[in-house]
């Protein structure tokens, strides 16, 4: 009774006139008690969720929030794996901006150029049916996914990046480790908790092969893209404007402070990509409200 | 990944304590509990857990020695490790740099039953800060039942913010 009870208890960019500054490499940010030093490094993300097995009926077709999804082949149409249904084409409000960015931020011509590079066919993850309901495109396809449930926050950067996904299983032939067939992020208008927040729900559709069935627990290993070569900063140290409408960055450049408007690409949560040039090895300032 | 558990024993102790605040307590509680509950663990924490009414009540509500012995051990070492916790959050969020918890701290003569359910809770901490995503480790500070509901961020400033206060408070864009 006694451990029932304690079980239940305890249970706008700124086109910012840096100077070239030297690319330097580091496996992990380099941080002393009280400030940050700002690295140049591979920013990727990798998570070990828990999540349950449900049945589905769809797979919705994944569209970064920069993108535009042109269907190639009309609602109802029968498609396999792999085949061709549409084209993502970055929004011309995302590629013009940047276009204007360009010429004077090396940094938002090299967004432009990772954007642009992402352009292009879609296949179906998964053999079904194409549908164009009210959430956006999606494959009709009876299966199995494994979910994690998101709070709003996480899923906003969960769709910020592209993840591989690998799930941990029990199925009829044992405990397997199965890549997922596709990986989506969806609204969970049931799952408004007590802080009126409605989540979204994290899905990862396994193979139709898998002989495994809704409602068991499962481990799912999210690796995300990798972001070569990137300034990622701890969220606590970033200040908003709310006159720029925008983010901020202030370091120590010698004897004074500087603070540089900053566009920011994605976290993990614990750290944000800042996309505008900063000078690496300068020192960041903590804001007051952190 | 949120977590909804139900609300924790401190916190619901907190919550609904009715201001029984026992008076001349012996330091080191021996007037709360039998003699020796208390060894092995950190006096400091044991001195503000029993100046902590609330906490105090949830100790006292029940007669049982046992169960007296398992609540007062256990909310000791909830207050210990759920500030270690908040430490290894913050400093997480201020670094980027993932730390370790601590080891639960473990009394000279754990009440077992008890002692396995908070070594249960430290391993989903443990769990959630080997996901990388933070927000499952803050989710089991301060979510509902989170260890760090009712528990003085600072050591005896009862009107101060909770751990779970300063695991909720933002951490950016």
């Amino acid at each position: 009774m006694l451990s029932l009870v304690l079980t239940a208890a305890l249970c706008s960019c700124t086109d910012s006139p840096a100077p070239p500054a030297p690319v330097e490499q580091a496996s992990e940010p380099v941080s002393t008690s009280g400030w940050f030093a700002i690295q140049r490094r591979d920013f990727t993300v990798a998570y070990l969720l828990e999540g349950v097995t449900r049945d589905s009926s769809s797979v919705a077709l994944r569209v970064p929030a920069s993108y535009a999804f042109k269907p190639s082949l009309p609602a109802g149409e029968r498609v396999a794996a792999g085949d061709l249904v549409g084209k993502l084409q970055l929004r011309p409000d995302v590629k013009s901006a940047l276009e204007a960015r360009a010429a004077s931020s090396r940094l938002d011509a090299a967004e432009l150029e990772r954007l642009l590079a992402k352009e292009g066919s879609v296949s179906a993850p998964i053999a079904g049916t194409i549908s164009d309901g009210t959430e956006g495109a999606s494959i009709e396809a009876a299966g199995v996914d494994v979910i994690v449930q998101l709070s709003p926050i996480q899923a906003l950067r969960y769709e910020s990046l592209t993840f591989v996904g690998t799930t941990t299983v029990e199925t009829v032939v044992g405990t397997r480790e199965i890549e997922c067939s596709a990986i989506s992020v969806l609204p969970d208008q049931e799952s408004a908790d007590g802080r009126g927040e409605v989540g979204a729900e994290l899905r990862c559709r396994l193979p139709l092969g898998v002989e495994t069935t809704a409602g068991l627990r499962a481990q799912l290993k999210l690796v995300s893209e990798v972001i070569p070569d990137a300034i990622a900063v701890p969220n606590e140290y970033l200040s908003y404007d709310p006159i720029a409408d925008g983010y901020t960055l202030t370091y120590v450049d010698g004897d004074r402070e500087m603070t540089l408007s900053v566009d920011l690409g994605p976290s993990d949560g614990v750290q944000r990509v800042v996309l505008t040039d900063v000078p690496t090895g300068v020192r960041l300032v903590r804001p007051a409200h952190s | 990944m949120r977590r909804r558990t139900s609300p924790s024993w401190v916190s619901a102790g907190i919550v609904l304590a009715v201001g029984l605040v026992a008076t001349g307590c012996a330091s080191g509680g021996d007037e709360i509990v039998p003699p020796g509950t208390f060894d092995g663990l950190d006096p400091r924490v044991v001195e503000e857990v029993i100046a902590n009414p609330a906490m105090l009540e949830t100790i006292t509500a029940t007669q049982d020695e046992v169960y007296r012995r398992g609540f007062a051990q256990g909310i000791v070492i909830n207050v210990i490790a759920c500030r270690d916790a908040l430490r290894v959050l913050e400093e997480w969020r201020a670094t980027g740099v993932r730390g370790e918890l601590a080891p639960l701290p473990l009394p000279r003569d754990p009440v077992s039953s008890a002692y396995e359910a908070l070594l249960d809770s430290h391993e989903a901490r443990r769990v959630a800060l080997a996901s990388g995503e933070i927000a499952e480790l803050q989710e089991l500070i301060d979510g509902q039942g989170g260890c760090g509901v009712g528990v003085p961020a600072v050591a005896g400033d009862l009107s101060g913010p909770s751990v779970a206060d300063r695991a909720h408070s933002a951490a950016g864009p």
